[in-house]
């Protein structure tokens, strides 16, 4: 505990591969928000993490590098947790495909600018949810729009992915 | 009491009481789906959220998921709240279907209604609707899976509240699904209640489909009379037909839902074949004629024979004014009756019951289910009176044990204890269960006659010793519980059954315990019959009065003896030696082809009326329409008439009180208004009972109790409570009895198209053992010869019956009356298997 993420990303699973520069990571699993560069330096436990408005989770951490498009890594995992819902109650059950269905549009150049509202709107109400797992899932889509904002813009202004040269 | 406080208003509520529903009690209507009284909180559709500003809660929390507690504030109309709430309805309609216009529910739907109520006009998502495929449920219900927003209800009243099993929901997330595992007719008896509780159009009832909206509807409060219990509905009418039944809401007898048989059993008042125009010897003549002739020739055997050659028989599904008016007219014109019941067993059962039932004995179907151990006694539930299977069915979910004593093979969605002894034994059984189960300080404080009827139960028989070890874990069940209910049945018991059974709530109410007595009767009214009815005749003395020559008239109001009287054959033979047949009946029935003067009347649904039932509740049933021929049959469709005519066609009918308040006045000018007030008054002046009955227009929405308790005279079997019967000892001989089923025996429910869909065929049950014996198996066919005739019938086969019996559900589709009696011994010889293409 207590160990920065630096030193887990550097030392202990070998760094970076060459040519790939640390973009962001989800520092415990699919339920938590992505960390930017930012918090590169930060020490990993509960309570640090806390305060930066961050959640350690499960503690497997993923990172994206620079070349990455954190829109579809986005679509990815609400992909998952759309299928993962029970089904019980109404705002995971619906608002999952709902924003998986947003999410895609913007990866696939069919992104509006309303769509950026609606999405944090709904990642909100998804709090309301009637267990853990909807404020969980909404992790990356809320960390994507406070931190990655632009990249979303991109993708709805170019009508395509960025990443994607094709 | 908490005090708290919604959209700026203050209210005390009771303890445990859920925000919504304090909210509602203020007229704020919090939108739900998945929220329903009956069916409780599970906080699954969302839709109730409100913002909770202070108290213990804080921000914006389901209102159907938290108590109210002192010190809340709370607003219904927070921006946050309500635009979550907009949210919620925004994703159930992302895969809702917009098929409105085509869709039954539209007009009574609340998810319509809250998608307008919210303001979600403009789709937003982009995406496909998701569709499922949809099942065949059987010929009541309608299946439209797309529709659905999964709020549970469906599977929760259908599992949890009901105990059936044969529908849920399947899989997860968007894939969720509420059905069947394989397509197939809904194996509940409830499964109308689905129409009624889905907050959208996924459930739709079957047989109305299509035939117009809500508001094409006149919608009026209503009773079922299609068992004793008396449950609440609402009844939908349009161009002169019932097409619809729902359940009505009543705290006392049948809370939110009602049954199966009791929904779509009123197709009996829009029959085609349903006669409306009086006849005299089988031809059409008018009302007037029919009453003159009546009248006349009523008189005349009266003059010629003396009054007591006309006899009179009333029916269990008269409503209380005909049955007043009918004693009425017996008593100014002397003649005998009336009498209620063909079989006199089963009258004087119901004699006893009304009269054991005092007024801290008698429970409500309600509160069946507060009680923590409820034995019945001779009551097949399912088959007799469905929607006690709903209360019992609380009562176990709370934790009460349930123990039957009953030849039959009795099936419930629940586990309970099943003592099957023959019918003969039961008592015996019943009265050792007592000797256990009663302690010695209450047997010591007995009154001396009480105590002699507890003495003169004998010790151990062979019958006690085979089931020994279930009735001592049942008698100690019984001392260990606090709030007892007995149910009692009236139809399979023996004489000594139903005072056995109050005997037993007396003794137990003495030894401190809470204790119900819950009798079930045969016929909506049939209480009211127990307190109408003439002592002295009985229906088998009226026959061999009429083979003797001395009773010349016979008067049939509403009640149709072929349906019941065991020797068909002779029924046959006797009524042909009458004078005079009159009928007056709204059914099809046998006996107008008999009748010489036949006089067409009303059913509940036009004519309106008072029901007293099981429990001694008086309730009302209001006047639906007026009658006459539905537009649907009269004109070919449902467009009104274009010819026109100053008179409804087949208005002809009246009440059947009507008719005989006619009969009784001298001359035929008869005034036709304020007769049925005259009436209300005489029953007043007849038994003060009837003195409670507060004026039409006050009259309570549950009814009102009367239970005459032991005040009103009738027979009692107090005397014959000394010795319990003792049953047949020979291996040879089988005792068999007929029965109700749910579907197939009920004389007003069988006349509906649909639920003859649910019906079983025809057949008798017998156990394993028996049918091993005879060299039977399951579907073969037997011929059971009786006394007066034979019955030739197919063979199921079950273990969880009485051995020793033969059990014979009343089908209309079966002539069980050629057995001689309802109930009857037959030796093994008298069953024979027979080849399918064998006539019988």
């Amino acid at each position: 505990m207590g160990v920065r993420l630096s030193e887990i990303i550097e030392v202990h699973a070998g760094g970076m591969r060459d040519g790939a520069e640390f973009k962001a990571c989800l520092p415990g699993g699919a339920s938590t928000a992505f960390l930017p560069g930012e918090f590169y330096d930060i020490e990993m436990d509960f309570e640090t993490m806390r305060k930066a408005g961050h959640r350690l989770g499960t503690g497997a951490i993923m990172v994206f590098d620079q070349k990455t498009c954190l829109v579809a890594a986005t679509l990815n995992l609400t992909e998952f947790f759309a299928r993962e819902s029970c089904g019980w109650c109404t705002p995971c059950r619906e608002g999952f495909p709902y924003m998986r269905d947003l999410l895609w549009r913007i990866e696939h150049g069919q992104g509006q600018e309303e769509f950026i509202s609606i999405l944090s709107q709904m990642c909100r109400h998804l709090w309301n949810s009637y267990c853990a797992f909807a404020p969980g899932g909404v992790a990356p889509i809320e960390s994507l729009l406070a931190y990655f904002e632009d990249e979303v813009h991109a993708h709805i202004e170019k009508k395509k992915c960025p990443f994607n040269d094709k | 009491m908490p005090k708290l406080i919604i959209d700026n208003q203050e209210i005390d509520v009771q303890p445990g009481t859920k925000v919504i529903d304090a909210a509602e009690q203020l007229g704020i209507m919090i939108p739900r789906f998945c929220y329903h009284p009956a069916l409780g909180s599970v906080g699954a559709c969302r839709v109730c959220a409100v913002k909770f500003l202070q108290g213990p809660f804080k921000g914006v929390q389901m209102s159907c998921m938290i108590d109210a507690k002192d010190g809340m504030v709370v607003s219904t109309t927070d921006e946050e709240a309500v635009d979550f709430r907009k949210y919620v309805i925004e994703w159930l309609m992302l895969h809702h279907p917009h098929d409105c216009p085509v869709c039954d529910e539209g007009g009574h739907c609340l998810l319509q209604d809250m998608t307008v109520a919210g303001g979600h006009g403009l789709r937003r998502y982009q995406g496909k609707k998701r569709t499922h495929h949809d099942q065949h449920l059987g010929p009541l219900v309608q299946h439209e899976m797309n529709r659905c927003i999964q709020c549970y209800r469906c599977s929760r009243f259908y599992q949890k509240f009901s105990g059936y099993r044969d529908l849920g929901v399947l899989q997860i997330g968007e894939r969720v699904y509420f059905g069947r595992y394989q397509a197939g007719t809904l194996e509940s008896p409830f499964s109308g209640n689905l129409i009624d509780i889905c907050p959208t159009g996924v459930y739709t009832d079957k047989p109305s489909r299509f035939i117009g909206r809500r508001w094409d509807y006149e919608r009026t409060p209503s009773l079922c009379i299609n068992c004793s219990l008396g449950c609440h509905t609402v009844v939908s009418t349009r161009y002169r037909e019932i097409v619809r039944q729902e359940a009505r809401f009543s705290e006392a007898v049948n809370g939110h839902f009602i049954c199966d048989r009791g929904r779509y059993g009123f197709f009996y008042a829009s029959q085609e074949k349903r006669p409306r125009y009086a006849q005299i010897n089988g031809n059409e003549v008018s009302w007037e004629k029919s009453i003159q002739t009546a009248r006349d020739q009523l008189n005349r055997i009266s003059q010629e024979s003396g009054p007591g050659a006309v006899a009179s028989v009333g029916s269990v599904r008269s409503s209380l004014e005909t049955q007043a008016a009918l004693s009425r007219l017996c008593q100014k014109k002397g003649w005998q009756g009336p009498v209620y019941w063909i079989d006199h067993g089963q009258e004087m059962n119901v004699k006893t019951a009304a009269a054991e039932l005092a007024d801290e004995l008698a429970v409500s179907l309600r509160d069946v289910e507060q009680a923590d151990y409820i034995l019945a006694v001779g009551a097949d539930p399912v088959n007799e009176a469905p929607m006690l299977v709903l209360a019992l069915r609380q009562a176990q979910r709370m934790g009460a044990k349930v123990c039957f004593l009953d030849p039959r093979p009795i099936g419930l969605p629940f586990s309970f204890q099943h003592i099957s002894v023959a019918p003969q034994a039961m008592d015996l059984i019943l009265a050792h269960l007592l000797k256990e189960t009663i302690d010695q300080d209450t047997i010591k404080g007995l009154e001396p006659h009480e105590k002699k009827i507890f003495d003169a139960i004998p010790n151990n028989s062979h019958l006690v010793s085979s089931n020994q070890k279930l009735l001592n874990a049942v008698a100690n069940d019984i001392r260990l519980s606090q709030r007892l209910v007995i149910v009692c049945g009236t139809d399979v018991v023996s004489e000594t059954i139903p005072e056995r059974a109050a005997y037993f709530a007396r003794l137990l109410a003495k030894m401190g315990k809470q204790v119900g007595l819950f009798y079930l009767l045969p016929g909506a009214n049939a209480f009211g019959a127990a307190l109408l009815s003439d002592d002295a005749p009985t229906f088998g003395r009226i026959l061999d009065e009429i083979e003797a020559g001395l009773v010349r008239a016979l008067v049939l109001v509403e009640n149709d003896p072929y349906g019941y009287y065991p020797d068909r054959p002779r029924l046959e033979r006797v009524l042909q030696q009458l004078d005079l047949l009159l009928v007056m009946d709204y059914l099809d029935v046998r006996t107008i082809q008999d009748a010489d003067v036949f006089l067409p009347t009303l059913t509940l649904y036009e004519a309106g009326g008072f029901f007293v039932n099981q429990e001694g509740r008086i309730q009302k049933a209001s006047i639906a329409y007026q009658g006459g021929h539905p537009i649907s049959q009269f004109s070919n469709g449902n467009h009104p008439p274009r010819s026109f005519r100053n008179q409804i066609p087949g208005k002809e009918a009246q009440p059947a009180w009507q008719a005989l308040i006619e009969l009784a006045n001298e001359n035929s000018a008869t005034p036709k208004q304020g007769v049925r007030a005259d009436i209300l008054a005489w029953l007043v002046k007849t038994h003060p009972l009837f003195s409670k009955l507060p004026p039409d227009n006050a009259f309570p929405s549950d009814g009102i109790r009367i239970n005459p308790g032991k005040d009103i005279h009738f027979r009692s079997a107090a005397d014959r409570l000394v010795v319990p019967t003792l049953a047949s000892e020979s291996a040879d001989q089988m005792e068999l009895i007929t029965v109700d089923w749910t579907f197939g025996t009920e004389e007003l429910s069988t006349r509906s198209p649909h639920l003859r869909k649910m019906e079983s065929k025809p057949c008798v049950f017998m156990h394993s053992n028996d049918a091993a014996q005879l060299d039977i198996s399951e579907g073969d066919k037997v011929a059971v010869r009786s006394d007066t005739g034979i019955v030739s019938i197919h063979v199921t086969i079950t273990d969880n019956m009485a051995p020793g019996v033969l059990i014979i559900p009343r089908h209309q589709r079966l002539d069980w009356q050629h057995l001689g009696a309802s109930k009857i011994t037959v030796s093994k010889d008298q069953i024979r298997k027979i080849r399918e293409e064998e006539p019988c």
